[in-house]
């Protein structure tokens, strides 16, 4: 599936207007405010043609809850899956495993983190009701300028003492570079995105600037914009879609294809071929970077020439900080 | 002020993967809710200012939304307030309750603490608990906490993913 889904869902009381961008939106927040009311008119929906409520979308959609989930979700396709808070091995790998190889879209209802998925810090939505008009989705965690995500009004003028990424290769390479000659600050790669916030709680001294790929920092937005909420003066988060997206918008958003492709990821994104945006980005760049020589980008090993201070200023523009330019 | 007899704490919290835990509270609350539960006066005050609706009696609330509904369709959140209020002999997964439900948790347990009696919740997630002080027991590692930094910095470590 590609592209914006629509949904419209209706019955004589209460409507819900939604727009999912990508394979998986996860719904949390408050209670009361009509989460349980969606699934349940979904479901009804689905077993009842003549149950009163209209669903317009041009996906079915299906509401898969505790009973027999493993045996539908295998042989659904090209639809929206929604899935039950109730449904218990939802943070599991099995249940993972069928997100990514179904292709549907999902739109999840979970407090609980799920490791296992990869969704993005941007698809994280609360339900906002509205009376009588319609229900809709808003974000959990919005990014201010330079993709900081913020949750703090509050934030300190001390410069960063640690650039912290999650990346161990070329994401590592390239901001190890940039800082090296900046006083007072190092790069420290955390090596995955999951060891973040132990990293984090481990290391309490200093000021740390977290740059780490939004497009799939979904499961850990929570504990660690937590943990900036509360600790303001220790930790800045940056959240790009990913390293490979800012390659792409310093560096090649020139040519046209690209530009589209940054612009309207949504259209561009197969949930069949990619299991998150994250992943597209990555092959896009590594195509477009193919055709420039010397540029050509491999995770592993960055080529020099994205190493170059020129090139480097490009990216770095994106989300300069105090001392992290 | 907080009135706690010296080792039982307020409210208990195992964070993640709790076997022994009431995972799916909607379906355990409706096959073991009690028509009196409905109409006591702290469920009317919790179902009030989660739902925004007005209990009319045993099987009868009045929703903003929804018209006059059953306790089965009651939010997911209140379901598990009235459990964890009613049933101490259990421990709920409180990760189908939002952030609005804290509050309300605190005040369940500090009634049974009143009573000497300890309340235990499972979270898969961190529940905001709010600015004001409140007092918790990290079930995990034995530590008490009394804020939101300390929750965030010594719960989240056990809401599980791999490395």
């Amino acid at each position: 599936m590609k592209g914006p889904v629509k949904i419209d869902i209706r019955d004589r009381r209460v409507r819900y207007a939604l727009e999912l961008k990508r394979n998986i939106t996860v719904v949390r927040g408050d209670s009361g405010t009509g989460k349980t009311t969606l699934f349940d008119l979904v479901r009804d929906a689905e077993s009842d043609s003549d149950s009163g409520i209209t669903v317009s979308c041009d996906h079915p959609c299906v509401a898969l809850s505790n009973f027999d989930w493993r045996e539908r979700l295998s042989k659904i396709r090209n639809s929206v899956v929604f899935v039950d808070e109730g449904l218990k091995d939802i943070g599991g790998s099995e249940f993972a495993f069928l997100v990514k190889k179904t292709g549907n879209y999902f739109v999840i209802f979970s407090r609980e983190p799920l490791f296992n998925l990869p969704y993005s810090v941007n698809e994280i939505y609360c339900m906002k009701p509205s009376g009588k008009r319609a229900h809709r989705l808003v974000p959990a965690y919005k990014p201010t300028s330079k993709h900081l995500y913020d949750l703090s009004k509050s934030r300190s003028d001390n410069d960063y003492t640690v650039v912290l990424v999650e990346d161990s290769k070329a994401g590592y390479e390239f901001f190890a570079t940039r800082v090296k000659d900046i006083a007072g600050l190092v790069c420290v790669s955390a090596g995955s995105k999951s060891k973040i916030y132990r990293w984090l709680t481990e290391n309490e001294r200093g000021r740390v600037f977290v740059i780490a790929d939004g497009a799939a920092f979904g499961p850990e937005a929570e504990r660690v914009l937590e943990l900036q909420n509360h600790f303001p003066d220790r930790l800045s988060v940056c959240l790009p879609e990913s390293f490979e997206w800012l390659l792409l918008k310093a560096l090649f958003s020139n040519n046209s294809e690209v530009a589209d492709a940054l612009e309207n990821t949504s259209h561009h994104v197969d949930s069949n071929e990619f299991e998150s945006w994250e992943q597209f980005f990555t092959r896009l760049l590594s195509t477009v970077s193919a055709s420039t020589p010397g540029m050509k980008y491999r995770k592993n090993r960055l080529a020099k020439a994205y190493l170059v201070r020129q090139n480097g200023d490009k990216v770095m523009r994106l989300i300069a900080t105090r001392n992290v330019k | 002020m907080l009135t706690t007899r010296q080792g039982i704490e307020m409210l208990n919290v195992q964070i993640g993967d709790m076997p022994d835990a009431i995972y799916n509270t909607a379906v355990f609350f409706k096959h073991n809710y009690q028509d009196e539960w409905i109409t006591d006066d702290l469920t009317r005050q919790m179902i009030e200012d989660i739902d925004k609706s007005k209990v009319l009696g045993d099987n009868l609330i009045e929703s903003p939304v929804l018209g006059r509904i059953s306790p089965l369709s009651l939010s997911g959140g209140v379901k598990t307030l009235i459990l964890i209020s009613k049933v101490p002999s259990k421990v709920f997964n409180a990760s189908t309750c939002g952030d609005n439900c804290a509050r309300w948790i605190l005040e369940i347990a500090r009634r049974r603490d009143a009573q000497h009696k300890k309340t235990v919740i499972n979270l898969r997630h961190l529940m905001d608990f709010g600015n004001e002080p409140f007092r918790l027991r990290i079930c995990n590692e034995g530590v008490i906490v009394d804020n939101m930094g300390d929750f965030v910095r010594i719960g989240g470590k056990y809401l599980g993913g791999a490395e």
